[in-house]
């Protein structure tokens, strides 16, 4: 009885800090946003949202799906952008940190170096890509030139070609999640390596069936990080395009909708924030379930 | 060893933790019982900023504005900060403090001010469009009065009338934006292209673009589009009509003639530019300019600053038909909310900055267009040594000066219907790019957008 | 019983002739990849005009105006004195009371444990435009406005859920033998959780650290809206020193921005010794 009640004394105590940042920071606009994605509420009644009537509370909603002309646009992009990430990164990331776990010579310099990029600011990554990409003199014009001189146009304006263009801009910079990965293959037991090699499980084999299992819920961190920095990619598009031929995000239509526009639309905006938070839960569920470690019995004890 | 030490510092944070807990207990507990809580925050963030500012009980009027540049980057910055400082000084002894303060986000403050009902003091929207909702709740005081019974018509210039919202004035912006373009003379002559100033139709303007690509060396190009493209549509439409660039945009304008006629004329001479002489910022086009590589830059008088490093002869010009664009935008707006004295100093401010000594300085020294119509650019032009001054001058009185002056349709159209235009523009500067369908879409896209 | 065992850098496993082959191909990749930007950032920012020659050219000329500027002109140290107690205290005291949460979530089943996760997770997704102004009026209620505590509690709840979810599943990969084990030692919950728990998660708390100041030490959002008093901005204002509205000085810009990812790049340089032995320390797996 007394230790049941120590426990939640101590689950609460616990539970304190996170959930009072929680409640004044987040609780109140979340909860706003929901409300007034039921309301009228833009410039001409900013201090006192209305509430649309019985049979018009979807109002926003029917505008954001069949009138407002980027919506559907930003959420192909954003699913895309989430999807690709999730694709390229989760790979990318497994591969690197496998090879640098193996402490090779120069591996600890390359770490170092792979980390910096995750040091500099999207915005400022932003930038810099946007004159890499120049159409006159950028030297990834210099490159497609090479290949084919006649080339001309400007490929940050060519719809598909742009999606690609931003991609890039940030897909193989993930640095901070090889280290994280990387952390948790150097705390696997050498024995199971000692075990497996027994068994013989070597090179491939030896990671397909002892590594990769091992770290499966660090996997699905780096897959969730991927897949909701894909989801919510701002900075690129707004540096890269600011929107044009095709590429708006959704993170980029809600804040066009609520701070680029004179009209200043917040219920609006904040219906696609519910959407997107709807979907960006989704993801996270999905990639839960998908990497979900079925097999691993050492998982935290839960029954404590 | 490590192990105590660990917990220490683990101790420290929860220790940490739990003062950050309570102190944020208590500001929630603030945010509900908001009303009377809300007052005596202010109060006592007043009561340090005037303690900060050693004048006792006083009252303070304070100022934002977005200045904050330092010498090294942006010298304007404390020319104007200098500005604001000496009519600080000169009402020292008055009864409301006046106090500049410059800011990062000014507009950032100004939204989320206007948000939660209130306005700051007094700022400077250098530029930026007053967001409707301030004007709807009638957080920003009216000018009109004031200007009328002073009789400041003719210092604060097209405030009058661009700014004025049903009869009412509430915002007047010392430096106006106004854009013509400059060219490349010499570039000009050698391609035997006819100069801007003989253009009296965008069919005359497409004809010298047409030269200068055919008669220029390898790596020349006509104009910087992009940013400019949406400048060139801008005088276009209000060469077509002028009425369409003074109100809000509106479906029959987007369905008009003359917008299809503007949108498809400078889509057109875009596309034949080429893509890669398309950019959403003109500034990234002033080395090639500087370099002769462009020959025509769309860019605004301020410019006249940036051509030290031209070997060539740099024109200023206006756009076809003898139009310029010239458009205060949101500038000095005063709160609706302070006090008698208060708002009586902020108005002896606005007053200040558009007379003719300080009008004069913004000219001389920030080398901008000031909004007083009373000075004569110049005469004073005439009277300095200085070359940028001199080619300001040519460059203002020539947009000052011209068949019709256009508001700018950022300022009445809104932000949003500008990204959108542009973006169509710059998607049609892409060879084999369908101009009709990119301008169905837009008309689209832009109905959608002011519904 | 519960010790910890260090685990030297390389692992007793033999590296064959074509797997080395191969991590090398790997290294390289990567090494090109990450400096590319990097480089052409250093490059370009020895070029006085950088827009007449953008490409991966050398400067003609060594032109150090920008950093001239940035290191004489503009008093950065104050920048990197506020960034480094904002990010650094805000980092301090979101970890604490994040790992404390996930700890709790990942290792106890309680009512309510689903319903905690799905709103912080949740918070990954709240548009800032729509955050912004609720915080703004928090801020101001509470006469933080133009403060470092101010900002220091932003960057206290600022992007909690990327640290949660990072902290929470490093603590699910722990085996419950350990916890058992200790109990039927006599220890409490607290002592579970300083003694065990901790030690073992240091390196899901260094990584979700490293990524929530690195984050911080780039915020501007936040910190150009609440912060007024130029005494108090934080690194990032020395990148807006560079754009007005009518140009953009990208030799200083460029200058600022190398200038500005040197500290955390040192930093972790340098806690690279102890970042490593947090990695392999915790090496106590079923």
């Amino acid at each position: 009885m007394k230790q049941r009640r120590n426990k939640a004394i101590f689950i609460t105590l616990f539970l304190i800090p996170a959930c009072l940042c929680f409640l004044m920071f987040y609780a109140y606009p979340i909860l706003q946003i929901v409300v007034t994605s039921f309301c009228k509420w833009d410039y001409t009644n900013l201090s006192s949202p209305q509430f649309y009537g019985v049979g018009e509370l979807l109002t926003n909603y029917k505008y954001i799906f069949t009138e407002y002309p980027y919506f559907w646009e930003a959420l192909k992009n954003s699913l895309c952008w989430a999807l690709v990430g999730v694709v390229i990164q989760v790979p990318l990331t497994l591969v690197v940190a496998i090879v640098l776990s193996k402490g090779l010579r120069f591996s600890k310099f390359a770490r170092n170096v792979y980390i910096v990029p995750s040091v500099i600011s999207s915005a400022a990554m932003g930038l810099i890509f946007l004159q890499l990409y120049n159409a006159r003199y950028g030297p990834i014009q210099q490159i497609i030139q090479k290949f084919s001189p006649d080339f001309t146009d400007s490929i940050l304006l060519m719809e598909g070609i742009n999606f690609w263009a931003i991609v890039f801009a940030y897909v193989f910079f993930c640095g901070t999640t090889t280290i994280m990965l990387l952390g948790q293959i150097h705390s696997i037991a050498p024995e199971l390596y000692e075990a497996g090699k027994i068994d013989g499980a070597k090179g491939l084999k030896r990671e397909l069936y002892i590594t990769i299992p091992l770290v499966m819920p660090t996997i699905k961190t780096v897959a969730t990080l991927a897949a909701t920095s894909g989801f919510l990619l701002y900075n690129e598009v707004f540096f890269l395009t600011n929107g044009a031929a095709g590429t708006k995000s959704i993170t980029y239509i809600i804040r066009e909708l609520a701070i680029t526009s004179s009209r200043t639309q917040y219920a609006r905006a904040n219906t696609i924030g519910v959407v997107q938070i709807v979907i960006g839960l989704l993801l996270v569920a999905v990639i839960n379930f998908a990497f979900s470690e079925k097999k691993i019995k050492n998982r935290g004890g839960e029954k404590a | 060893m490590k192990k105590r030490i660990i917990s220490m510092g683990l101790a420290l944070s929860l220790l940490a933790g739990m003062l950050v807990g309570c102190g944020g207990s208590k500001s929630s507990a603030d945010a509900v019982s908001e009303e009377a809580v809300t007052e005596t925050a202010e109060a006592a963030t007043e009561a340090t900023e005037e303690a900060k500012a050693e004048s006792g009980d006083k009252e303070v009027l304070q100022f934002y504005h977005a200045y904050f540049h330092d010498e090294a980057t942006w010298p304007v910055a404390p020319l104007m900060r200098q500005i604001y400082q000496e009519f600080a000084d000169a009402h020292a002894d008055g009864p409301v403090t006046f106090e500049a303060i410059a800011v990062e986000d000014v507009l950032g403050i100004v939204t989320n001010e206007v948000a939660g009902g209130s306005f700051p003091d007094m700022v400077d929207f250098a530029g930026n469009e007053v967001p409707l909702a301030a004007i709807t709740q009638e957080l920003v005081y009216d000018m009109k009065d004031f200007i009328d019974a002073e009789g400041l018509q003719s210092k604060v210039g097209i405030n009058y009338t661009m700014n004025m919202v049903d009869g009412k004035l509430y915002t007047v912006h010392d430096q106006l934006t106004t854009l013509g373009l400059w060219y490349n003379a010499d570039a000009y002559e050698a391609a035997g292209a006819a100069t801007p100033d003989t253009w009296k139709t965008y069919e005359d303007m497409a004809a010298s673009m047409e030269t200068l690509r055919a008669g220029g060396a390898d790596g020349i190009y006509a104009y910087s589009a992009g940013q400019g493209s949406i400048r060139l549509f801008n005088a276009y439409i209000g060469l077509l009509n002028e009425e369409y660039a003074k109100s809000a945009l509106t479906e029959d304008i987007i369905n008009s003639e003359e917008f299809a006629t503007a949108f498809k004329t400078v889509a057109a001479m875009d596309q034949a530019n080429g893509s890669a002489n398309a950019s959403d910022n003109v500034g990234d086009f002033s080395s090639d300019f500087n370099a002769g590589k462009c020959c025509t830059f769309l860019n605004g008088v301020w410019g006249a600053g940036g051509f030290g490093d031209a070997t060539f002869e740099v024109r200023p010009a206006v756009y076809p038909g003898n139009v310029s664009l010239s458009a205060p935008g949101g500038g000095l707006t005063i709160s609706s909310g302070l006090s008698e004295a208060q708002t009586a100093l902020a108005l002896e401010f606005v007053k200040y900055m558009t007379s003719d000594e300080v009008q004069e300085r913004i000219f001389l020294e920030i080398n901008a267009n000031p909004c007083n119509t009373d000075i004569d650019l110049n005469s004073l032009a005439a009277g300095s040594d200085n070359d940028t001054v001199k080619l300001l001058a040519e460059a203002c009185s020539l947009a000052n000066s011209a068949d019709k002056i256009v508001n700018t349709t950022n300022y009445v159209w809104g932000s949003d219907v500008q990204t959108a235009i542009i973006n169509k523009l710059i998607e049609c500067s892409v060879k084999g790019t369908d101009i009709e369908a990119k301008l169905a879409e837009l008309q689209a896209e832009l109905t959608a957008l002011i519904g | 019983m519960i010790g910890k065992r260090k685990i030297k850098n390389s692992n007793p496993m033999s590296v064959q002739k074509g797997e080395a082959v191969f991590a090398y191909i790997v290294m390289a990749v990567i090494c090109v990849i990450a400096l590319f930007p990097i480089v052409w950032v250093v490059m370009s920012s020895f070029k006085e005009d950088l827009l007449a020659n953008p490409g991966f050219a050398l400067p003609d000329n060594i032109y150090l105006g920008g950093y001239i500027k940035v290191f004489t002109q503009l008093g950065i140290t104050r920048y990197f004195a506020n960034s480094f107690i904002c990010a650094t205290l805000g980092t301090i005291l979101s970890m604490t009371a994040f790992s404390m949460a996930a700890y709790v979530v990942a290792r106890y089943q309680f009512k309510g444990r689903g319903i905690i996760t799905a709103c912080i997770m949740a918070t990954m997704f709240v548009p800032p435009a729509a955050l912004t102004f609720p915080v703004y009026n928090l801020i101001k209620n509470a006469g933080l406005f133009n403060t470092r505590m101010g900002l220091i509690f932003i960057y206290t709840c600022y992007e909690i859920a990327v640290s949660f979810m990072v902290i929470r599943n490093y603590f699910a990969t722990i085996p419950e033998e350990l916890e058992e084990a200790a109990r039927i030692d006599g220890c409490n919950y607290l002592q579970i959780f300083l003694k065990i728990m901790l030690p073992i998660a240091r390196p899901g708390i260094f990584t979700a650290a490293v990524l929530h100041w690195l984050k911080l030490w780039n915020e501007f959002y936040w910190a150009s809206l609440i912060i007024v008093d130029r005494e108090k901005m934080t690194v990032p204002a020395i990148l807006s020193q560079f754009t007005t509205s009518f140009q953009t000085d990208y030799n200083g810009l460029l200058s600022a921005i190398v200038v500005i990812v040197i500290p955390p790049i040192l930093l972790f340089t340098f806690s690279s010794k102890f970042f490593v032995e947090a990695l392999s320390g915790g090496a106590v797996k079923g």
